[in-house]
């Protein structure tokens, strides 16, 4: 599926050998009434590294990932890309420089077919990707002309995925891709997430419940608890930790 | 945008066939509404000599260019405007009051009407921040607000107050004809241009989701505001065109709630989103209001109301998208 070429400049353009700050969240805390969802959260991604968001739910994981891509505003603290200051930019111009997401529960452009749900966000994206390209890799080349509404609950997760690569981001947020697939699923999509990690050199900042879904894509977490970074580090000792296991199973 | 898709299915080659009968049924698609609107302008550019009644063409002429109006702002980016006669008003407005009391001519009183509708559409954008029926409320009160703007005895100087407006000095019945048929014109082809373009498509992703169109780059504000001065301009232009038709009128002519909700009827019942839809409904609505409800009012109003239940429970995406299935099944 991936053309020789296109693999071999993966690997010159590796994720090692050139790892420069992308992402920089420093000390952003996030309020929703009286309510803290995050608390002096602090987190840094090198480009073209992959890094797990995991914790229980309410934790503020999700709310992290809005807060990068422009939908939720910070109330104290900033968000670096590239080492520049993009708080509170609108969303929009976040996907121009080069950020983008996935939804927890995708929401394709219905009345659009899956080719038009690519091609709008190609075009506004500014990504010059190719969209039978994005198609093809996300499999969904054979449903290009259908209406995105027919799509099965995994066809939806690959088409927001889809819509995301088109903008040809250097980081992209996921948000729990793997929740409601099936097995088999969580194997592919797992797989396409590396592959076009690899390929592009895309950053990836992964939200996720599924451990098993996780561990495929990346080795490095950092673990939210009530709004607080709990833990930073690789998932094999996170999961050795006794306060992530607390937290994780009620102590 | 074709051109673009094209190049791009050039670039992977084994991918070409099937792509290019997806293309040219999206070109045919594109052919048929074009020439849905050539013939729209045919029929009407010689619709004097086989129908003596100017003012129903007229009529008719005005409700699809309003029809179509609401196409825009409800099809394309989800915002019904319960107030949308404002902008007609407005257009009427602007058209009298530049050439009664500025005593420009009647085709820049014409691009007066359209800016006037544009600068209140623009005046009142900020209530796209709100969604649903709030926002349907209050353009329905922005509407209310304007007419008594226009109407009040302080504004007697200006609009002519209560009192209403002639436009004697510039009345033309072949010219002011005429143009409402470029108008219908214009406001046709800007629907079929919005939807063939990418700028239709990401009016509809935002419908769709405001959170996933604003990640796939669209300045979601500037584009729906946009599209919301576009619906507004049609208006205008459809009122200013009204205006130099009958010539005189009053506040409550031109700002009429009945107005805002024929057109809204129209557009629903012809199916919104579609180049033909709002056509099909005006034609047949305002058919049936013309040979039943000036006669007999009573059976009118029940006709509308059993049609509009029957619209609202069967047939959600207008009678357009009946004929799209029915074309569909035969086709296959």
């Amino acid at each position: 599926m991936i053309p020789q070429e296109q693999s071999s400049t993966a690997v010159a353009a590796g994720p090692a050998s050139t790892a420069v700050r992308l992402l920089e969240v420093r000390s952003v805390s996030v309020m929703f009434g009286t309510f803290m969802a995050l608390d002096d959260v602090s987190v840094n991604l090198d480009g073209g590294r992959a890094l797990g968001l995991v914790g229980p739910n309410g934790s503020g994981k999700t709310t992290l990932i809005n807060v990068v891509t422009g939908l939720v505003a910070a109330k104290r603290g900033k968000v670096l890309f590239d080492r520049e200051d993009v708080s509170g930019r609108a969303p929009h111009r976040l996907a121009h420089l080069g950020i983008n997401r996935t939804f927890q529960i995708p929401k394709p452009f219905t009345g659009l077919t899956v080719r038009q749900n690519v091609e709008v966000a190609a075009r506004y994206g500014k990504g010059r990707r190719s969209v039978e390209e994005i198609l093809a890799l996300t499999r969904l080349d054979r449903v290009g002309s259908r209406s995105s509404e027919e799509l099965t609950a995994a066809e939806q997760k690959k088409l927001d995925l889809a819509r995301a690569l088109s903008t040809a981001p250097r980081l992209l947020c996921v948000d729990e891709l793997g929740a409601g697939l099936s097995v088999s699923e969580l194997d592919e999509v797992a797989l396409m997430l590396r592959d076009v990690s690899e390929r592009w050199g895309i950053a990836l900042l992964v939200v996720e419940h599924l451990m098993g879904f996780l561990e495929r894509v990346t080795e490095d977490v950092v673990v939210l608890n009530a709004g607080q970074v709990i833990f930073e580090g690789s998932l094999v000792d996170a999961l050795r930790q006794p306060n992530v296991i607390q937290v994780f199973l009620g102590g | 945008m074709l051109r673009d898709d094209e190049t791009l299915v050039g670039e992977i080659p084994g991918t070409a066939s099937k792509d290019r009968v997806t293309q040219l049924f999206r070109n045919r698609s594109f052919v048929g509404d074009a020439a849905v609107a050539l013939v729209l302008i045919g029929v009407f550019a010689f619709g004097r000599s086989f129908e003596a009644n100017t003012l129903l063409l007229v009529n008719l002429m005005v409700y699809m260019i309003l029809a179509q109006g609401i196409n825009v702002s409800y099809g394309f980016t989800g915002y019904l405007p319960f107030g949308f006669v404002g902008f007609f008003g407005a257009g009427a407005y602007g058209m009298a009051v530049s050439t009664s009391k500025f005593h420009v001519g009647a085709y820049p009183g014409l691009v007066a009407g359209v800016v006037v509708s544009v600068v209140v559409a623009l005046i009142l954008s900020p209530l796209l921040r709100l969604r649903g029926s709030y926002f349907a409320i209050a353009s329905l009160a922005a509407a209310e607000a304007l007419v008594l703007l226009v109407s009040n005895p302080s504004a007697q100087g200006i609009t002519n107050g209560a009192y209403g407006a002639n436009l004697s000095s510039v009345f033309n019945p072949g010219a002011s004809y005429v143009s409402t048929v470029v108008a219908l014109g214009l406001v046709t082809a800007a629907v079929v241009w919005l939807k063939h373009s990418p700028f239709g498509l990401a009016l509809r992703a935002i419908k769709a989701d405001r959170s996933s169109a604003a990640m796939s780059g669209i300045n979601v504000v500037r584009v729906r505001t946009f599209a919301w001065v576009i619906s507004a301009a049609m208006a205008g232009l459809g009122g200013a065109c009204y205006a130099w038709v009958i010539s005189v009128f009053y506040p409550g002519d031109v700002f009429s709630l009945t107005t805002s909700v024929f057109a809204i009827i129209f557009a629903l019942f012809g199916g919104i989103g579609t180049v033909v839809g709002p056509i099909v409904g005006t034609v047949v609505l305002y058919g049936i209001y013309n040979a039943i409800g000036i006669t007999v009012p009573q059976y009118f109003q029940l006709i509308y109301g059993l049609l509009i239940v029957v619209i609202v429970l069967f047939v959600p995406r207008g009678l357009a998208s009946l004929g799209a299935s029915v074309f569909g099944r035969m086709s296959r």
